[in-house]
Formats: C-alpha cells, structure tokens, sequence
C-alpha cells in the first residue's frame, strides 16, 4: 500500500518554474530518495509535502487523508509528518532535552521517560539532556533533530539533506544509524540529497529530479544499471558512453562486440557501460574485447583509474576510455593492454 | 506572505513615508518662499560664514577622530599593552556624558574657552568613540590568515598594517566618521555653551528671535543639504569591495604585538591622557560644582519631576519607535526586496538630518495641518520616532535574524499553530533584540536636547532642558545634579553597546 500519492503537482515562483507535473507514489514502510542537483527543486518538493508550501495545482495524500487538493489544504502543524533539514534547525533557546520534548503532549514524568527513551535511540548519552544546542557537535545536533522529529510519533518522515554538513566517516554511519532506525520505528522517510552514492546506498525507491521534473523513479540498481539517458547516467556515476550499431542482441561499438538486451535493429544508438563492467588485462585471452595502450595513470589508493586510447575505434578515431583497475595490479603508463567487458551493455533510449 | 504580508507592507509604507515629511517639509518650504527670496536668504555672507565655520570643524574634527580611534582601537585590540580590558572600556565609557555636558564641564574649567578650536576640541574628545567602537569591532574580526599571507610576501609589520589592515577597517572607518560628522552638523548645546556658531545654533537663534519664519527655514535648508552631500560622500567612499572573511573553517585568534618598553609608555601616556579629557575633565568639573554646591543644588522638588518626565517620555519614545520598526525590520529579513530598500533608507536619511529640522519641520506640520497636536507631548515622541527609528531597527533586524523562519517551519511541523510557532519561537528569539534597541532609543531620548527644546509643550522639564536652564543663567553649581544623573542613566546602556560591539565581534 502506499502512504503517500503526488498527483500532478505543479509550483511556479513568479515566472521561474519550480515543479513540473510531478507524480510520485511512496510504499508505506519504504525508503525513498529523491536526488538532483542543486536548483532541480527537491527541496520545494519536500517541503510542500511539508506543509511550508502549496502547490499552484495538482493533490497530495497521506494515508489516503487529502494534504491538498484544489478545494482545501491542511496547514502543516496538523499533518504530523516530521521533519529534519540540513542544518538540524534546533531552536537554540532551548536545551537539547526541551528541544526533543518540544512536539510531546506528554506531562510530568512520562514525558522525562519519553525524552530519555527517544535519546537513548539515536545514542545521544543522557548526560546530554541540560546541554544547549551551541555546545553539540554537527552529528549530535542532527541526532537531536531526528529524536525531535521522532517524538511525535510521524506519519511520515521527511529528510533534507540531513547528512551533507558532516563529515565524510561520520556522514555513512550517521546513514547507517539513521536507515536502521527508521526501519526499526517502522516510519515512511523520503530524504533529499544531491549526493548520488548516499541516495543509492539509502534508498529503496529513488527518483531523479531536473529542473523542476521527475526523470525517472524506480530500484536504485535499476535507475543505476538502467537509465533512461545520458545526464540520468552520468548523475548517478561514471559512465561510458559510446555510439553503437545494435544487430539481434549484440552491439557493435569501439570496444568490439557487446551483449545488449534487446533483439531490434539500430544503426546508430547510443550504449552505456560503467567503468566497472571494463576489465583490462596484459595478454589478449579470447577474440572479443579490442587492444589499447595506458596513456595517463591516477593512482587513488584501492583503485587506480587508467586513461586508455584504442587502436582500432572504427566510430571515433583516437577515443580513450575511462577503466578502473586494482590500484595493487595497475599496469604502467604506455602498457599495451587488452580491454574487455562483463554484462551487457545498456541501450540508451535518447 | 498572503494578507499577513500584506499588512506588514502597508504598515512599513506608512512609517517610511512619515519618516520623509522632513525632507517634504524642506522642500515644500523651498518652494512656497520663492527664488528671490531663497536667493537673497541664503546667498549672504552670514551663510557664507556659517558654512566655512561648519566645513571647517567636520575637516579638522573628523580626521583627528579617525586617527584617535585607529590608535586606540589598535593598542587595545592586537598590543600587549598593559591593562587593555580596561582602556577598551575606557574608550568607550565618554559616550555616556551627553555632548553639551563635555562643553559644559571644559567651559567651567577654563571659561575663556570659544570658537573653532574649542569645538574641535571638545568634539573630538566626545565624539571619538563613535570611531572607536567599530574599528575595535572590525579589527577583532579580521582574519589573521591575512596578515600571515601579507608577511610572507615579504611585507614589513608597517606595511603590513597600511596595506592590509586598514585598507579593511575602510568600511568601519567611514560608517564611524558618517556617524561623527553627522553629530557635528546636528549637536546644538555643545556648541551654544562654549559661543561656536554652527548652522544648528544659528537657526536656533533664528527660531528663538522670529520663530517659524522663512530665515531658519532656509537655513534649515541648506544644512540638510549638508547632511544629505555627507550621507552620499559616504557611500562613495564605501567603495564596493568585499570585506567579510572569505573562506570556511573557523578563523584563528588575532595575533598580539609585543610592545617595547618605549612604544609602552608612549602608549599609556596617549590612553592615560585621551581617558583624562574625555571622562576626567567632566567628572572633575562635576564633582567641583557637586562639592561647591552642598546640599543646596540637590532641588528634590524640581529634580525628580524632570527625572520623571524624562523617563516618561523616554519609555514611551522607545516603545513607540520600537513598534513601528518592526514591520520594516520584519520585512528586511523575512522579504527583503526593493521596495523594502527603499523604505528602509528613507527611514535612514530622516534620522541623519539634524533634530532642529525635524523639529522645525514638525512644527510648521502640525501649526499648519495639525493644530490639536501643535505643542504637545505626541509631536516631541513623533521627532523622537523620527531621529532615532534606525537605532531600533537595526538591533531589532539583527533580532529577528536570530530566529530564521526554518525555526518557526520547525515548530508548525512539530505540531504547533502559527499563530503560537511564532510565539515561542520567533518572538521569544527577538526580544532581547527588540530590548537592546529600545534600549538605545531610550539612551538618544535621555539625552535630547534640540528637538525637545523646541516641541515639548509648555512647563515640560527633562534632564536635558532642565540642565539647559540652568547653564544658561550661569547657574552651574545648579545644573551640576541634572548632568551627575544622565550620565548615571546613560551609563549601563553605554555597558550595552559595549558588550554589543564584543558580541558581533563574536566574542
């Protein structure tokens, strides 16, 4: 079932086009990612889901209540769906126990004991309690945040970019921490970040946004392996992308041979591989694959990513590729290497 | 925004456009007395005069403030110079005497002393810190990375300071140097008391011999005029480099020069002998005439009236000014846009024309359009409201930029009405804000002398007028009480803008 329905939203502010015709649907319990870059306007997005903001047209529910619709909206202190952005938002006049308690109905001692349980589940130490919110780290203030965001009980989960101003160790754990947690309270999130690696690593469901419009949704490793074009692909990590002729499953392409997943005929379409599905090796084992030489090594610790320029590339003369290797393995600049490729290859729709 | 915003619109529209019947009143006049009469009213050599007396007290006054504050500022902010806390505190501390209490105590001292070099000299003297407060400020905030950089590009420490250092204390210099010279165009009683005539004491005059006539009112005129060249020779000077810090990560703490044991004792001779002219001079006059006069000048009967009506009219200033800033101060930070620009500046230009032209400019208003409140206590709080509504708007705006509306989205989603979110949330965060700036309303109203001279009605005694009386019958023994109490009062809020100035330093 799903917990939240977008239906055709539509935002302008003034003459700028904020959302375009968005529909999005959220399966209770899941996790979903919505990621684009800056200014794509995940952030209107969410916080209309809010109740910060109103669309221009379009309806929105949850749990089968109508948020908005043409006729009516309801305001956001009454939609109980907790909210976390990027910067934790704590009010600072308060101590980080008041902060957490701030959306509780609870009096007396059940609330202490709701406050202590709620930072016992994000591992913020009791002794935090009286602290005020100047005296946190960036990761605590955010922990806080979630616990706040937590009290009261949320029908919904929204989460902006909670992560970004921390640091790179602690923003994975923080991730972990967080994805478990939401998973053990049995709450419905949507998180907004502009980082690809985070939104694949979190989400269930992820859904791509560019300027103002939902480009695809669905898996991470389908949107991953299969996107719908080119800046979708590079959006979400490497990618070689490469003309090809497409006959009875195979793609002929500067590479050689390649396997794809579709029967049609193509003269000129356009393929995708990751980098991690090229392998290279000294020695030619088998005919499929093509020879290229190592023009430019960049030694990054576990890997090494190689520059290589192939001999023989029919559709552009001179290309070079992008292929990682073991940085233990990595051949030497101006190695003679053999390239070939695991999987299929990706036919792009564009 | 929907209506809400709306509403908060209309309202700043209304106050800025109050805040312009000065200017209105300047021009209006201009036009009603006629060219010839304009003509023959301010090409003469009384204004000739008066002009060259004005030009050369702001010229030889203002740079000898800056280099004051520069001095002092450094000494206190990156020299080990013994006892530094204090001398900062020190430098700040003459603010709390109003100027005419400065005049009053060096004309009791030596009673010879007139004209230009007396008021240069007793101008710098009271108007110093107005420097010294931002440079100090500014020069707390600089980014040490800077100067490191500048030194390892083979830059002596002199050099190091003309061509870094102060090349970014430029925006605190001008604003400072804005601020004193607008307070040499305006000041009235500092200038009467020692026989120095300026275009603020001539149009008083003027009022006093022919009231509201076209004579000081073209003179009225001409010094705003003045202001206004100031305020535009200003944002010129300001330039449009950016000085804030550039870059991420916190900055580290400022480095501290070591001074010689020479450079040491010719910096305490200068903090020793700055401290002893502006706090000693009218703290030692005083006390002489407290002592001299006993008992007798302590008049119980008519010192707590005036206290009382000083502190009616000062309550009721602030509370008046403060409320009208807020839709402004609202609207620059939750909608800031052109329109509110606008306003925001006409609201600033007001309040840097001098108190006697929004005084004379409220009177001819209110004789001619609005007789009911001609001479009543509204039209004194109205000038009030006038001259000092930036005071409050800009503690207010820092205020209410504590409490970003991410916090009150917060508390909605938290589960609290607006109505309440902005409650606990953004009124909660703004108030000392709004405090500290009534607060300052309050100081500027306690210590008003011009613009309460001419508007209060009839029998209105203040500290201020009250200590005017009795100077002006050479009674100084008398006026020596009104003065010991201003500056009581004006003294923890000088602690205030003290501790102000710290804190945006981030201190």
């Amino acid at each position: 079932m799903n917990a939240l329905e977008l239906h055709s939203i539509y935002k302008s502010f003034g003459p700028q086009r904020a959302l375009e015709n968005i529909n999005l649907s959220v399966p209770t319990g899941s996790r979903t990612v919505i990621v684009g870059p800056s200014g794509s306007g995940k952030t209107t997005l969410l916080r209309m889901i809010a109740g910060f903001e109103f669309p221009d047209s379009g309806s929105l529910t949850l749990n089968g209540q109508t948020l908005v619709d043409a006729t009516h909206c309801v305001p956001a202190h009454q939609r109980l769906i907790g909210y976390v952005p990027q910067d934790g938002a704590l009010f600072p006049h308060m101590t980080v126990a008041a902060n957490i308690g701030f959306g509780l109905t609870d009096k007396g001692p059940t609330r202490q004991t709701r406050i202590a349980e709620l930072m016992d589940s994000v591992a913020l130490d009791a002794s935090m309690a009286q602290r005020w919110p100047h005296e946190l780290s960036g990761g605590q203030q955010q922990r806080v945040a979630l616990a706040r965001a937590l009290a009261q009980q949320p029908r919904l989960m929204l989460l902006d970019e909670p992560f970004s101003a921390l640091d790179t160790g602690l923003r994975a754990a923080m991730r972990k921490m967080v994805a478990r947690l939401l998973a053990d309270a049995g709450v419905t999130t949507i998180l907004v970040t502009h980082d690809q690696s985070e939104a694949l690593s979190f989400a269930d469901q992820l859904a791509v946004m560019r300027q103002g419009r939902l480009v695809q949704s669905g898996p991470p490793m389908d949107l991953y392996q299969y996107p719908h074009d080119t800046q979708t692909a590079l959006f979400l990590g490497d990618a070689v992308v490469m003309p090809a002729r497409i006959e009875a499953g195979w793609a002929h392409c500067d590479l050689g041979r390649i396997a794809v997943n579709s029967q049609g005929t193509h003269p000129t379409a356009q393929i995708m591989l990751r980098p991690e599905q090229l392998q290279i090796s000294s020695t030619s084992t088998d005919s499929s694959g093509c020879q290229g030489v190592v023009t430019e090594r960049d030694f990054g610790g576990n890997t090494c990513t190689l520059t290589v320029a192939l001999h023989a590339a029919e559709f552009e003369p001179g290309r070079s590729l992008l292929v990682r290797s073991t940085g233990l393995q990595a051949p030497a600049t101006g190695s003679a290497v053999h390239v070939t490729t695991l999987g299929h290859a990706h036919i792009l729709p564009d | 925004m929907g209506r809400g915003g709306a509403w908060v619109t209309g309202l700043s529209v209304l106050v800025s456009l109050l805040a312009l019947l000065p200017i209105a009143f300047v021009i209006g006049v201009s036009w009603q007395t006629g060219w010839a009469t304009v003509e023959a009213l301010v090409f003469r050599p009384r204004v000739a005069e008066l002009l060259i007396n004005t030009v050369l007290l702001v010229v030889i006054t203002l740079p000898l403030c800056v280099v004051l504050g520069i001095a002092l500022a450094w000494l206190t902010e990156r020299s080990n110079l013994p006892g530094r806390r204090l001398w900062s505190l020190l430098a700040v501390a003459p603010l709390a005497v109003p100027a005419f209490v400065h005049s009053y105590a060096w004309v009791s001292l030596v009673p010879s002393i007139h004209g230009l070099p007396a008021g240069v000299l007793v101008s710098v003297i009271a108007y110093f810190p107005f420097l010294y407060l931002p440079v100090a400020a500014t020069l707390r905030r600089l980014d040490p990375a800077i100067e490191d950089v500048a030194e390892s590009l083979g830059l002596k420490p002199w050099a190091v300071f003309f061509r870094v250092v102060l090349p970014q204390l430029r925006l605190a210099i001008c604003g400072g140097a804005l601020l004193v010279g607008l307070h040499l165009l305006a000041e009235y009683g500092l200038y009467a008391m020692i026989r120095f005539d300026t275009f603020t004491t001539a149009i008083f005059d003027q009022f006093k011999s022919t009231f509201n006539g076209p004579a000081a009112n073209m003179l009225a005129a001409v010094l705003a005029l003045c202001c206004l060249a100031m305020l535009t020779a200003e944002s010129a000077a300001r330039g449009h480099a950016r000085y804030a810090r550039v870059g991420s990560g916190s900055a580290r703490d400022q480095r501290i020069v070591q001074l010689s044991p020479r450079t040491t004792a010719f910096a305490l001779l200068l903090q020793g002998l700055t401290c002893l002219l502006a706090l000693g001079v009218p703290l030692i006059t005083l006390g002489k005439w407290l002592i001299a006069g006993g008992v007798e000048v302590w008049q119980m009967s008519e010192l707590l009236p005036a206290l009382e009506q000083t502190l009616l009219l000062g309550v009721a200033g602030a509370v008046l000014t403060t409320c009208a800033a807020v839709p402004i101060a609202w609207l620059s930070i939750r909608a800031p846009g052109r329109l509110q620009r606008v306003l925001e500046s006409c609201n600033y230009i007001t309040s840097s024309l001098p108190g006697i032209v929004v005084a004379l400019a409220l009177v001819t208003v209110t004789i001619h359009y609005a007789r009911p409140i001609y001479q009543t206590t509204l039209t004194v709080l109205l000038a009030y409201l006038l001259m000092f509504l930036p005071r409050a708007l800009i503690s207010l705006r820092a205020g209410i930029a504590q409490a970003p509306v991410e916090l009150e989205n917060m508390a909605r989603s938290l589960g609290r009405s607006p109505g309440r979110a902005l409650w606990l949330i953004t009124m909660r965060l703004a108030a000392p804000g709004a405090a500290a700036g009534a607060a300052l309303v309050f100081l500027a109203i306690t210590n008003e002398l011009t613009a309460t001279l001419l508007l209060a009605p009839n029998g209105t005694r203040t500290l201020a007028t009250g200590f005017w009386a009795m100077t002006s019958e050479i009674d100084y023994a008398a006026a020596a009480p009104y003065a010991l109490i201003m500056i009581l009062l004006s003294l923890p809020l000088t602690g205030l803008l003290y501790h102000q100035s710290k804190r945006t330093a981030g201190r």
